[in-house]
């Protein structure tokens, strides 16, 4: 049995009290209408309201719980995630408001942290015309891709020696595209139960076509997409789900966002690919280098392929309640992109069945 | 005729879905019983073994064909080496998953003699043929 189902409400209940307690100062401090959501793929998410006294003045916070699971499906530290989005309350990115940490768990069983919880409401279909979760205007669609790609820039413009971020996030050695590849490969390693061919072969495209660094390093998101923005009346309110944050290649959210597993979810009849990277050229002047661009599509699947697997592996061990099936779709892509030796292909001629 | 696996699952999906799913009142529990129907409807229970079989036999033979081309010349063997391709002797799921995941290794350890061999012999058409056939069977 997985700690999930052992951790009930009432205990994360009376250990969020009392940790919020000492924290604030107010041993009456309450607790109320906790709950684990159903959203949040990489941490859990328990949305409750917490009232307090400070200095004579009664405080009510909308507040969420975000814990880590039994077993993670991405590694971040949690403390650098909430140092991060300390750093970013003093830039124009919509992030989420942190409060508290418990960084090791001693309090609230796994490794914690507490933000306010934001109005609105995120959903990967948000974009689509066929769905249309918030029943949106093909205009406001429309007008939410292009903030979409404004609220990215905005990211790539954070300051890093500024806000600190440069002493939060490491320098990424011995440049961003190599770094990460590094670092999914061996989380490929930690998750290979059986020999992954298609991955492999896709990991040595990308270790032929590793693109030069870029001119200036950014602040990179590392999970840009609709289903991690919290979208409110049409408008974008705050971007969440930061834990695949780090310093790197402007071109490594652009190549995310723009992967063709994300096609239908990103663009729609009158906002295509093409418009996303010219409004991102004329709000940044970074020119795209397609062959670069190119190699972090394929890093994206490629990274998908292996968030995928890992969760396979996790729920096949009963340490995570998220069922999950191999992910051949993504292989079979990763296949059509790579299997063009010239690797000149581009990423828009497949598409995901 | 008996009922198939799938048509079994498809009504403990059903179940799933219009007995179950509204007497849960936990958006958690919610989100997690989607999942399990997605997953459900994902998987190709009638044929999971039949698959199996026939994906392990075809990178056998696949296998079997880059050997061929690679010890059919000196050079070719010298750059690939031995290449070891023991017939399967499976019976059930257990023993087929045992040579997939065998033979799925042995194209693991050829991928990087192969590239480097087709990079410094671009216009070896029957090796760039072999290459699509492994390529396309690793994604299956």
């Amino acid at each position: 049995m997985s700690r999930t189902a052992t951790d009930s409400v009432e205990t994360v209940r009376q250990r969020l009290r009392a940790f919020l307690a000492e924290r604030t100062g107010d041993a009456g401090l309450t607790v109320s209408g906790l709950r684990r959501s159903g959203t949040g793929s990489s941490r859990e998410n328990w949305p409750f309201d917490a009232r307090w006294v400070d200095n004579g003045t009664a405080v009510h916070r909308r507040l969420l719980l975000r814990r880590d699971p039994p077993s993670s499906v991405v590694d971040t530290g949690r403390a650098t995630e909430f140092a991060l989005l300390k750093a970013l309350a003093a830039t124009p990115v919509p992030a989420p408001v942190a409060h508290w940490l418990d960084d090791r768990g001693d309090d609230l069983l796994r490794p914690s942290m507490i933000v306010d919880r934001h109005p609105g409401r995120a959903d990967r279909a948000v974009l689509r015309p066929d769905k249309n979760p918030l029943g949106l205007t093909r205009a406001q669609q429309t007008e939410l891709a292009r903030n979409l790609c404004d609220l990215l820039a905005s990211v790539h413009a954070v300051d890093l020696t500024a806000t600190g971020l440069r002493n939060v996030l490491p320098t990424p050695q011995p440049d961003p595209a190599t770094a990460e590849l590094d670092r999914w490969e061996r989380t490929l390693a930690e998750n290979e139960q059986e020999p992954q061919p298609a991955l492999r072969w896709a990991l040595r495209w990308l270790r032929d076509h590793v693109p030069p660094p870029p001119e200036r390093e950014v602040l990179v998101h590392g999970d840009f997409r609709p289903a991690n923005v919290l979208v409110e009346s049409g408008r974008v309110q705050v971007l969440l789900d930061w834990e695949l944050a780090h310093l790197g290649d402007p071109l490594d959210d652009l190549g995310w966002y723009c992967a063709p597993v994300y096609e239908r979810e990103h663009f729609l009849p009158g906002w295509s690919r093409e418009d996303f990277l010219r409004r991102y050229t004329e709000l940044t002047g970074l020119q795209i280098d397609p062959e670069a661009l190119l190699f972090w599509q394929v890093l994206a699947m490629f990274r998908l392929a292996v968030i995928a697997l890992q969760a396979v592996r996790v729920f096949c061990s009963g340490t995570s309640d998220r069922p999950a099936a191999p992910a051949t779709g993504l292989a079979r892509l990763l296949v059509a992109t790579v299997s063009d030796r010239s690797g000149k292909a581009s990423c828009a001629r497949h598409r995901p069945s | 005729m008996r009922p198939t696996p799938t048509e079994l699952i498809t009504q403990v999906r059903r179940v799933l879905r219009d007995v179950i799913e509204p007497e849960l009142s936990s958006g958690y529990a919610r989100a997690r019983l989607a999942e399990v129907r997605a997953v459900l409807a994902q998987v190709d229970w009638d044929n999971a073994g039949l698959h199996l079989m026939t994906h392990t036999t075809a990178l056998r033979d696949a296998l079997g064909d880059l050997r061929a081309w690679a010890h059919a010349d000196e050079q070719r063997r010298a750059h690939f080496g031995q290449i070891d391709l023991p017939e399967p002797d499976a019976a059930d799921f257990a023993g087929w998953n045992h040579w997939h995941s065998h033979y799925t290794g042995v194209v693991t350890a050829l991928i990087d003699p192969l590239e480097d061999w087709l990079r410094a012999h671009p216009d070896d058409a029957d090796g760039a043929a072999l290459r699509h056939k492994l390529l396309t069977l690793s994604a299956c």
